[in-house]
């Protein structure tokens, strides 16, 4: 079987990243980098981080305002259009996106612009290098930054070429999220990396996957182990929080990497599809269709997920036979932990999240078009067991 | 989960693999736009048929101006000048490596030359010479060991000035590398075995020494159950396709794995003992992985000791009590070298003394030792090991990998 893998981005991670932004830049070419800083990080003051980490490199940077949220706004595209003006007039020759979605999205936008001509934002397809393009996660939509993937003036676009060339991820840029966006970020993060490993055929994919799955066991275990709540010690719940937020802002953006490959991420489409209709939030959807998307396919690696997903010592407890069914229990398990830990308002199930049959199958279309998934059968019989939560052989 | 306080971690070629993952090259290409590569190899390559098949699979949706077969096993600068000659006058616009390290070493040197539309390599040396992208590059590995086709370096040799030039640069990563198993087909069992075991030793360092961080490790960890499930298959039937796929994904694994991780003194003496005696590197790091691990096992104890799980599997990590699985998983790669040894028909040698020379003469003499010790102290992957070294250590690990009996515990000065 043929597979292909690619991720273009460089990831640095950990205790004062941001200081080596300038030797990273140099080592692209770059020397004047534009910054495209979103809403939260300019209320946040972020950039004063990035201007010391800059002092003493003998570079200067250019800083935008914020980003406007919607890249299909009128708003957005004069952003863009006066960005792209100063970035010519004043020889900026990279790119930095501090934030998230929306600071990502228009350093994408702009970077095309500035290394394509304006005219490419309407092209199908962008084949050559663009300008370097950093991009500084604040929160754990991180994975919105690290895809191929853009949206400018509600025209999609998607390229390698659009794939940030370095991720840096530092604790002094975190905007930490609040406990129910941690826990559903977990979630999602688990969720992805838990399909990719059990089925992608393509091993580079299934290392980034089984990293992001130990980042995000480990943010859940944090996470429920001092309740849905977390401590009541205002200090000692910060703390905790800021731990939990940075763990899940580098599987956020391994995510991201691994949501750029050619094969669609299952639970991921169903989530969007579902969880955009408002009645359950995109990580719980996902986990919740997760056991049926991975008894939905032959998989040789989903006992070994058994080992990601424990202990080196409890899965080695467990006869090989016995491990895909394990890795299934634990996912599982995550759900009926959620129910309780929320007397029963976080569904383990989609018909405890209000769905009917009727309802998703009205979905359907939307999700093949909308993801390539092209086994409509396939798609019912996940949506129908995921409905009831019921496993796939019964 | 070991998490450092900072890592780095970049591997940005495109691993294209599968049974005909050569026929993916043209798209590959033309999605950069160009279609006029160079292929470069080498004559044992060539000679294989290795050359043939690429080029078959890549039909007639590209013009090929120029094959270039003689490239010397350790390329110098005058190859490269020629070769970025043959480039210019033939209007070639990207380069298709076909070999091993020294044809994608040199492939590299090439490229640099033509994209910066200059003649003296020696102006783009060290780390980060190199300031915008190079012109398109695939590698197609035909060795399933080295990893090199995922490596950011580059080192060419200065023949005329007795010097060896690096090259580390992102931009030195090729653009593709194409996985196809029909490149290591024929490949001899005990090449095989050797080949593969310089992918298990990448592996195995770069997931135990310090420069390790958690996707280096995964890396790690899948090319290590790659190479534990396939390599004796392979070896038992060479026609095993699948396996071969497996092993050349893992030798890849473990060259994204280390060269985000780094090596340590098993290269190091490995670099060694090649470059002294002319043993091929894979021998020299099946021999010394062991040794390398026993070495460091009380600094790395608990890290050698999580390798037991995809070294040996579940059911001998559960069997082996906590305290004895570090020693256990050296043990087991003692033990399968032993196996390859069998498998080989002996030619897999488990101690530097067995290794025979064509001629059927020993390749590494006792008294070769004490300057592979002195040797392998200069050499850069000390560095990164997790104990310290002087030239005693690497002498009393080169005696011990010499005899083939275990490292005396007791004498390893604990730092």
């Amino acid at each position: 079987m043929l597979f292909s893998f690619l991720c273009p981005a460089k990831t640095c991670a950990g205790v004062n990243a941001l200081d080596h932004l300038a030797f990273e830049l140099d080592a692209m070419g770059a020397s004047k980098p534009m910054v495209i800083q979103d809403k939260a990080s300019h209320d946040a003051g972020l950039t004063k981080k990035l201007k010391q980490a800059f002092s003493g490199s003998g570079m200067t940077m250019g800083i935008s305002g914020p980003a406007p949220e919607d890249p299909d706004s009128q708003a957005a595209a004069m952003f863009v259009r006066s960005l792209y003006d100063c970035f010519q007039e004043k020889g900026y020759d990279a790119l930095v996106a501090l934030g998230g979605k929306a600071a990502a999205q228009a350093a994408k936008a702009l970077n095309i612009a500035v290394s394509l001509g304006p005219e490419a934002l309407t092209s199908k397809e962008i084949f050559q290098p663009l300008a370097p393009l950093v991009f500084l996660p604040t929160g754990t939509d991180a994975y919105d930054g690290t895809t191929r993937v853009t949206q400018f003036n509600g025209h999609p676009l998607s390229s390698p070429h659009l794939s940030p060339d370095l991720v840096m991820i530092d604790p002094r840029l975190m905007l930490t999220d609040d406990r129910n966006l941690l826990l559903d970020r977990a979630l999602t993060c688990l969720a992805a990396g838990c399909e990719i490993f059990a089925l992608s055929p393509a091993p580079p994919a299934r290392a980034y996957a089984a990293t992001i799955v130990c980042l995000a066991r480990s943010a859940l275990a944090s996470l429920l182990a001092s309740g849905l709540k977390g401590p009541d010690n205002l200090k000692a719940a910060a703390r905790e929080n800021a731990r939990i937020h940075n763990t899940l802002v580098q599987a956020s953006v391994m995510t991201g990497y691994l949501m750029s490959q050619d094969a669609p991420i299952v639970s991921l489409a169903l989530g969007r599809a579902i969880a955009g209709r408002g009645r359950a939030p995109l990580g719980q959807i996902m986990v919740i269709v997760l056991p049926a998307v991975l008894e939905s396919r032959p998989s040789t690696a989903l006992g070994d997920l058994y080992l990601h997903l424990s202990t080196p010592d409890a899965f080695a407890s467990v006869p090989a036979s016995q491990q895909p069914l394990a890795a299934v229990y634990e996912i599982r398990n995550i759900t009926h932990t959620l129910f309780s830990l929320s007397h029963g308002l976080l569904p383990r199930t989609l018909g405890e999240a209000g769905w009917s049959m009727d309802a998703l199958e009205s979905l359907r279309d939307d999700i093949k078009n909308a993801f390539g998934l092209t086994d409509p059968k396939t798609l019912t019989r996940i949506m129908a067991r995921a409905l009831d939560g019921r496993p796939m052989g019964n | 989960m070991h998490m450092p306080a900072y890592y780095e971690f970049c591997c940005k070629v495109n691993i294209v693999a599968g049974p005909d993952a050569l026929s993916q090259i043209p798209s590959l290409l033309a999605a950069k736009g160009v279609f006029r590569p160079m292929i470069l190899t080498d004559k044992g390559v060539a000679g294989a048929g290795l050359t043939d098949i690429v080029t078959q699979a890549i039909g007639d949706t590209l013009t090929i101006p120029a094959v270039e077969d003689d490239i010397p096993p350790d390329s110098d600068v005058r190859v490269v000048n020629r070769l970025a000659g043959v480039y210019r006058e033939k209007g070639c616009n990207a380069i298709i490596a076909v070999g091993g390290g020294s044809v994608l070493d040199t492939a590299k040197g090439v490229n640099i030359l033509v994209s910066e539309n200059a003649d003296d390599l020696m102006a783009f040396t060290g780390a980060g010479a190199l300031k915008r992208p190079l012109r398109p590059l695939i590698a197609v590995p035909t060795t399933a060991g080295t990893g090199s086709e995922v490596t950011l370096v580059a080192v060419i040799a200065d023949h005329d000035n007795s010097r060896k030039m690096l090259f580390s640069s992102d931009f030195l990563l090729p653009d593709a590398a194409i996985i196809d198993p029909r490149m290591t087909a024929t490949l001899p069992p005990h090449i095989t075995s050797a080949t593969a075991m310089d992918a298990m030793a990448h592996a195995v360092e770069a997931y135990t020494m310090l420069a390790k961080n958690p996707l280096s490790d995964a890396h790690a960890v899948e090319a290590i159950t790659l190479i534990r499930d396939h390599l004796l298959p392979v070896i038992a039937d060479p026609g095993n396709t699948r396996g071969r796929l497996a092993l050349a994904c893992a030798a890849t694994m473990a060259g994204i794995a280390f060269s985000n991780a780094m090596v340590a003194m098993v290269h190091a003496l490995g670099h060694s003992v090649g470059s002294i005696c002319h043993v091929p590197h894979g021998t020299c790091m099946a021999i010394l992985l062991p040794y390398g691990l026993e070495y460091n096992l009380h600094k790395v104890e608990d890290r050698i000791a999580h390798l037991l799980l995809p070294l040996a599997g579940p059911d001998v990590f559960a069997r082996t009590p906590e305290k004895d699985r570090a020693s256990a998983a050296i043990e087991w790669i003692r033990a399968f070298n032993r196996k390859l040894n069998q498998a080989t028909d002996k030619k897999h040698p488990t101690c530097l003394k067995d290794i025979i020379g064509q001629d059927g003469s020993p390749r590494v003499l006792r008294s070769d030792l004490p300057r592979i010790a002195r040797t392998a102290l200069g050499d850069g992957a000390v560095f990164y090991n997790p104990e310290d070294l002087d030239y005693q250590d690497l002498l009393m690990v080169a005696e011990a990998a010499w005899e083939g009996i275990p490292l005396d515990l007791s004498k390893i000065k604990k730092g």
